[in-house]
């Protein structure tokens, strides 16, 4: 960019200007890899591109919340000398979808939606554009027609079935005056369970679409087992029928954790649970019955006690 | 000229209610409740409204509703100003995109 100087700056301008700078109608090839907001057009947009005439946007590249839906091909660009922009970072249809699932679709075109578009056949292949599907496609993901999924029958237990132990149950206590201070903030009610012990966590989740409910399925739903920190992060087992299963052995620091699934990805809902339990240490008759390293201690206490006996044997008996 | 994206959304099973931007009767919210579940928003180049503003729309977002909006060469200032505050930023001056490879060089659409 250092050689680029006044005269060929005019150059490159008045070659602009003799191409045709009427071709503002073209068509888009570039859309977003996702089944869920593009539906039937998600990888068909080079052979049924879409027809746009409008202007582009630039979405801030720290905004997460913000997907890009259609950008433009490599050889467009936005008539401005004072500006260089790339084509990746603008886009001309793009979406967001707030914390609170709300969707925003924002498009640069008004002629995307018309009529003409919508019926136009391409001069050169004549095939019809496929702003029809397109617009009905993202309009449903927009208005949350499709890609929305919940969850439901979060259990866990252990793995051969027993479920967690219950403490601090809630107590009745007649005998006391009603006081205006009660018991501090305990969480009543907890579910234990113990270090080392081998811990199932199912969930089922569920995906909407065109009116029902169906089973979601997915190889990188993840759950998190969190005190402070995930100490254990496994990826969840699906079955046909939205069920997600996960088996993991509970770590060694003890506290409350809580087990997390938080699954966020482009063009669905945020699936956000949260569990909470409590993992206690060993009891004390919880400890294996004779540990390995303490033999040397169990030999020696056996055998000063043989040796005991022998010694009176052989005291006594010995003439 | 939208009536076949129109048509869709009726046969999809939402239920239509059209306005003008000038409308006296265009209203978001009756007593604190939301009449209307998503919007589309189809004048970019509208500055002001009768009875609402855009900031009312920010808020329809904000609380749980779906938004479609779409913008062109002529859109107002206000307009630029509503769109930023998703997050897609319009340039100052309008400018098209334009693409002298892909372009369709029918008539009936320049």
């Amino acid at each position: 960019m250092g050689s680029f100087d006044f005269l060929s700056y005019c150059f490159i301008l008045l070659f602009v200007n003799l191409c045709s700078l009427q071709d503002t109608v073209f068509w888009a090839k570039h859309g977003v890899n996702s089944s869920v907001i593009l539906d039937e057009l998600n990888g068909k947009l080079s052979v049924n591109p879409v027809l746009f005439k409008g202007v582009a946007h630039k979405l801030s590249s720290d905004n997460v919340l913000a997907v890009p839906i259609l950008w433009g091909n490599p050889s467009s660009y936005i008539r401005s000398v004072s500006n260089s922009v790339e084509t990746k970072t603008i886009s001309l249809v793009s979406s967001l979808q707030g914390r609170n699932n709300a969707r925003v679709i924002i498009s640069g075109s008004l002629d995307l939606f018309s009529n003409k578009f919508f019926n136009y056949r391409a001069t050169a292949t004549n095939e019809i554009s496929g702003n029809r599907k397109f617009c009905s496609a993202v309009s449903a993901w927009g208005f949350r027609e499709t890609g929305i999924l919940r969850f439901r029958n979060i259990t866990h237990h252990k793995v051969d079935g027993t479920p967690p132990d219950v403490i601090l149950h809630e107590k009745e206590r007649p005998d006391l005056p009603v006081t205006l201070y009660p018991d501090p903030e305990i969480t009543r009610n907890s579910l234990v369970y113990r270090i080392k012990d081998e811990i199932v966590y199912s969930m089922v989740v569920e995906e909407y679409n065109n009116g029902v409910w169906l089973p979601f399925s997915t190889n990188d739903m993840q759950l998190e087992f969190v005190m402070l920190d995930p100490h254990v992060r496994k990826t969840m087992n699906c079955d046909n029928n939205g069920k997600f299963i996960a088996t993991f052995v509970a770590p060694d620091n003890y506290g409350i954790f809580k087990f997390r699934v938080l699954y966020r990805r482009a063009g669905y809902t945020v699936i956000h649970a949260e569990t909470q339990v409590s993992i206690r240490p060993f009891k004390h008759n919880e400890y294996e019955r004779f540990i390995l390293s303490a033999f040397p201690y169990y030999a020696s206490a056996f055998s000063a006690i043989i040796g005991f006996f022998i010694f009176a044997l052989l005291f006594l008996f010995s003439s | 000229m939208y009536s076949i994206f129109f048509e869709d959304l009726i046969t999809r099973g939402h239920n239509l209610h059209y306005f003008q931007s000038d409308a006296e009767d265009l209203i978001l919210k009756r007593f604190g409740d939301y009449l209307y579940d998503n919007i589309v928003f189809l004048a970019p180049s509208v500055e002001r409204f009768h009875e609402i503003s855009f900031d009312d729309f920010v808020e329809f977002v904000k609380s749980g509703r779906n938004l479609l909006l779409a913008a062109d060469k002529n859109m107002s200032d206000e307009f630029r100003e509503f769109v930023a505050s998703f997050g897609a930023s319009f340039d100052r001056t309008g400018m098209d995109v334009i693409d002298h490879f892909e372009r369709e060089i029918g008539a009936d659409v320049r």
